[in-house]
């Protein structure tokens, strides 16, 4: 953007038509004027500062879609012009006009035939747009019900999940918010011209201070995935993905652009957006696993953590690779007696997800060797400083695998040391809570009442 | 909106009505509204356009000419009935202040 440039982020709503005149004033009489408007910017150039009247005023007749202003619209912009208003910007229904005089004629004259146009403006764009991204969180909903029954171990300790659904609240919240707030003002609106008074004045911080929190709430998740991403070395993945949403993004409006400036009609131009939009979506779909995997192939990303070495079995009908893992454990097959050799080709494998929440890390030792006789070990610490969040956990954990037809039994808690204990017999799993944390494992064959003190000993606080 | 709204005219409406019993196009009405009344009422250039089309979908008044982008209108019978009514209205109005008036003051 050149010097005599400016790009302006716009953070009110449409319909606060006060707000957003007095905004452009100061910046007039900055030397700042109102050139275009889109969607999120409004772009202004240089300009000797000025005393500018301007007025926001709406067309409902019109659209974005429109390859240009509407024979209405038209006539409309030539009242205007005789009342000496000029038009500034106009974007779809949204029509930006200044005035040189110190006191125009206002647009608006009748203040029911104004609540009426600004009703029917706002039902194309700003409720239909927040309808639209109520959609995200209300789609997602079963997902995360379904995580937030099951595991809720992984969930909470999770950043990217913990991200995604503060995100998806902060959405739910502000669409709920916003719409709200918006039929407040309908309604309070209504019944002050129904007397012979003016619209309500919206409320413009509400609105400013909920906008400004929702992208500071979205410019944090979406930092958060980037540390994470950094950490993970998964970056190039997450790059990957916002250059391909962008990229399609900057072709939708390119396409939009180009159908308007040829003329298309508003039908057309609709209706083949739509079907760029909808083509587009699944194309990055089927698009983005393709890219990911060619990434991955080529090195540049991994979707695992690389193992120390590999292992590749074979005896003789049929061979594979695995990945085999030297991370530390906190208790070993050898710890519990168990004789591991050379042969076994044994991985120790240590997940551990972190979030401000809680900690948990999942621990696998097993032999690659599928010859071997040695038993596997699993086991998972599940840590928070939240006894609520502890319980609610506990909860979800033993709920789950009951629903899985996998009956767990109680036990006493005493020898364990533990306020609670479970086991199922089938998968000769264990279950433990303590104050601070959630212990489970399981070996592949039944412990030796040493090995489950060892267990036990070593993971308990 | 616009039904329930023509039950009783506003000014704005009685006196777009009032101008469009002669053929005239929308920046005439608005100078001729205030001409009439001296500037007492004002009609917004977004509030005349959106009652010029309520008028013509409601049958109030018909579009007569279209120059370029300039379109005149004229009241229709339908429209003409309206306003005399809103006349006869706003008469037993003022014959009602008149006559309590007296009343009051006896």
């Amino acid at each position: 953007m050149s010097r005599d440039k400016k790009r302006q982020m716009i953070w009110y709503q449409v319909d606060d038509t006060g707000a957003i005149a007095r905004h452009l004033e100061k910046m007039a009489a900055k030397g700042w004027l109102l050139e275009s408007v889109d969607n999120w910017w409004y772009i202004y150039y240089r300009a000797e500062p000025a005393r500018v009247k301007y007025a926001v005023a709406f067309f409902p007749e019109a659209s974005v879609f429109d390859p240009g202003l509407t024979e209405g619209q038209e006539t409309y912009i030539d009242y205007c012009r005789a009342a000496g208003w000029e038009l500034a910007a106009v974007y779809g229904p949204i029509q930006y006009f200044h005035s040189a005089c110190p006191d125009p004629v206002p647009i608006e004259t009748d203040e029911a035939v104004k609540l009426a146009a600004i009703r029917r403006t706002m039902r194309k764009t700003s409720v239909l747009s927040y309808a639209l991204l109520l959609a995200l969180p209300v789609i997602s909903l079963p997902v995360f019900w379904s995580i937030f029954r099951r595991d809720l171990m992984e969930l909470f300790s999770n950043d990217r999940q913990l991200g995604v659904i503060v995100l998806m609240l902060a959405i739910l919240l502000y669409g709920c918010g916003m719409l709200l707030d918006y039929l407040i003002w309908v309604l309070r609106s209504k019944r002050s011209v129904a007397k012979g008074g003016a619209c309500r004045r919206p409320h413009t911080r509400f609105r400013l201070l909920a906008s400004i929190a929702m992208m500071a709430v979205c410019g944090a998740v979406v930092l958060s995935f980037f540390v994470d991403a950094g950490t993970s070395g998964l970056w190039p993945a997450l790059a990957l993905y916002l250059i391909l949403y962008s990229g399609v993004m900057l072709l939708g409006r390119w396409v939009l652009r180009k159908l308007k400036s040829r003329g298309t009609s508003r039908e057309n131009t609709k209706g083949i957006f739509f079907a760029f939009a909808i083509g587009a979506g699944i194309a990055v779909g089927f698009l983005t696993p393709l890219l990911f995997g060619g990434l991955a192939n080529a090195g540049i990303i991994r979707a695992v953590r690389e193992p120390a070495e590999s292992y590749t079995y074979s005896n003789g009908n049929f061979s594979f690779t695995r990945g085999i893992y030297r991370d530390d454990l906190p208790v070993t097959l050898e710890d519990l007696g168990c004789a591991v050799t050379e042969e076994d080709h044994c991985s120790y494998k240590a997940e551990i997800d972190r979030s401000f929440l809680a900690v948990r890390g999942e621990y696998t030792q097993a032999a690659m060797n599928l010859d071997s006789d040695l038993p596997w070990l699993y086991y998972q610490i599940y840590e928070t400083k939240w006894p609520w969040l502890l319980e609610k956990c506990w909860e979800a954990l033993t709920a789950a695998e009951e629903e899985d037809s996998w009956p767990v039994q109680p036990l006493v808690p005493a020898p364990w040391g533990a306020v609670e204990a479970y086991k199922q017999e089938e998968l000769t799993s264990y279950f433990l809570l303590y104050p601070d944390r959630i212990i489970t494992f399981r070996l592949s064959e039944d412990a030796s009442p040493q090995q489950l003190d060892t267990i036990v000993r070593t993971l308990q606080p | 909106m616009a039904r329930e709204k023509f039950q009783t005219l506003t000014e704005q409406m009685f006196y777009i009505l009032l101008c469009l019993q002669r053929e005239c196009c929308g920046v005439d009405v608005m100078d001729q509204v205030s001409r009439i009344t001296e500037g007492r009422v004002i009609i917004g250039p977004g509030t005349l356009y959106s009652l010029l089309e309520s008028f013509q979908q409601e049958g109030f008044i018909q579009e007569t000419r279209v120059e370029g982008r300039k379109r005149s209108y004229q009241i229709t019978v339908k429209g003409r009935l309206r306003l005399e009514e809103e006349v006869r209205r706003l008469r037993r109005q003022t014959e009602d202040y008149v006559n309590f008036g007296k009343e009051a003051n006896a």
